[in-house]
């Protein structure tokens, strides 16, 4: 019984660390919608069999304090999931570097007012060294 | 019973009128071989066949020959469709419109660039045209067809309505250019593609590219779909951007 409350918790908690890379994922997967915004996005694939092995996103907007709200909150939310977290706030401005190891993600937000800068990259596995 | 001889009356007299449409057509040839570019200015049907011939097929209202001027500009190897000047009549009771067209019929291995300012059904028989394809628009144009193919590049440029049904744009580089309105669908294989909007658009492209570029000043609805490896957008307008579907997991 013991040992099934402990496998419970643990998918409950994987559960949970994915959700979170998905609430911050959803806002950068969300089609762009007026405002002054620039997205870009790359990947780097395997050379052989075109697996997507990076994906780095960045999103930067100006003018829309609902949105830099709804990624600040975003943030907040999976604070507790993140396997590292690291935050700088003054009056006007919050930075937060978000770490999660399984899967890979670092994720990063600068909101300022209604300036927002959020950079997401994503590694699906390491590299292969081919030497 | 009635009803079904009135139905059949109906029918015969429509057909009847689209058959005196065509009576009241005469035709003409040109020769010309590596055919560059097309200028209409009036409303005029193309198709764009396979036929590796040098000879043009044009047909046109009888009622219009004297106010039409049809011909080969060597200097430009184009084929100008246009009005007389000479015998300009008012807007109104000019013989040619959208329901009376010039009709034409082109071989399309050497066309480079098709340019409309008036009304314009483009419809796309044989695909391949020369190394680059342009086709640009002030007026209204909708093209028809399987698919456009230019091994280097494929440009669409709209300042009026353009209404884009290909199935496949098969190219290098695909641009599309709109301050109007520009509906574009289908896939391309292009490695690099390019839209630059500040009309409204209405986008939906599958596609399979390195590079995407979006600069965005306009409204409508914009989706990619497929894979992409590099993705820049810049939106200052009021479009629906959405490429969540691009690399999809």
């Amino acid at each position: 019984m013991k040992r099934l409350l402990i496998i419970v918790a643990m998918v409950a908690i994987a559960a949970i660390e994915c959700q979170a890379q998905e609430r911050i994922d959803e806002l950068l997967n969300r089609e762009l919608n007026g405002g002054t915004t620039v997205y870009r996005m790359a990947v780097k694939r395997d050379a052989e069999s075109g697996e997507i092995i990076k994906r780095v996103r960045e999103l930067r907007s100006t003018g829309n304090r609902a949105l830099s709200k709804e990624f600040l909150e975003a943030f907040d939310a999976e604070r507790e999931s993140a396997d590292g977290w690291e935050e700088n706030r003054n009056s006007n401005a919050r930075q937060i570097t978000a770490v999660w190891t399984n899967p890979k993600r670092i994720y990063t937000i600068i909101a300022t007012g209604s300036t927002l800068a959020v950079y997401a990259q994503t590694i699906y596995r390491e590299e292969r060294d081919d030497k | 019973m009635k009803r079904i001889s009135l139905s059949i009356a109906l029918i015969m007299a429509s057909l009847f009128s689209l058959s005196a449409q065509d009576a009241d057509y005469k035709s003409m040839t040109l020769t010309f071989a590596e055919l560059k570019e097309v200028h209409a200015t009036i409303p005029t049907h193309i198709t764009i066949t396979a036929s590796g011939s040098d000879t043009i097929d044009v047909s046109y209202p009888a009622d219009a020959e004297e106010y039409i001027d049809i011909f080969v500009d060597k200097k430009d190897s184009a084929l100008i469709i246009k009005r007389e000047k000479s015998t300009v009549k008012s807007r109104r009771d000019f013989p040619v419109s959208e329901k009376r067209p010039i009709r034409v019929s082109i071989p399309s291995s050497s066309i480079r660039r098709i340019l409309n300012t008036s009304d314009m059904v483009l419809h796309l028989e044989n695909s391949t045209f020369d190394n680059w394809a342009m086709i640009a628009n002030t007026g209204t144009l909708g093209i028809t067809g399987e698919a456009i193919v230019a091994k280097t590049k494929i440009e669409y440029y709209n300042t009026g309505t353009m209404t884009n049904n290909l199935k496949r744009h098969d190219t290098s580089m695909l641009m599309l250019s709109n301050t109007g309105f520009l509906l574009t669908k289908g896939e391309t294989s292009a490695a690099h593609i390019e839209q630059n909007s500040t009309g409204i658009e209405n986008t939906d492209l599958r596609v399979s590219c390195k590079k995407l570029e979006i600069h965005s000043t306009g409204s409508g609805k914009i989706r990619y779909r497929g894979s992409a490896d590099s993705v820049n957008i810049a939106s200052t307008g009021s479009a629906h951007i959405s490429t969540s579907e691009l690399n999809a997991e």
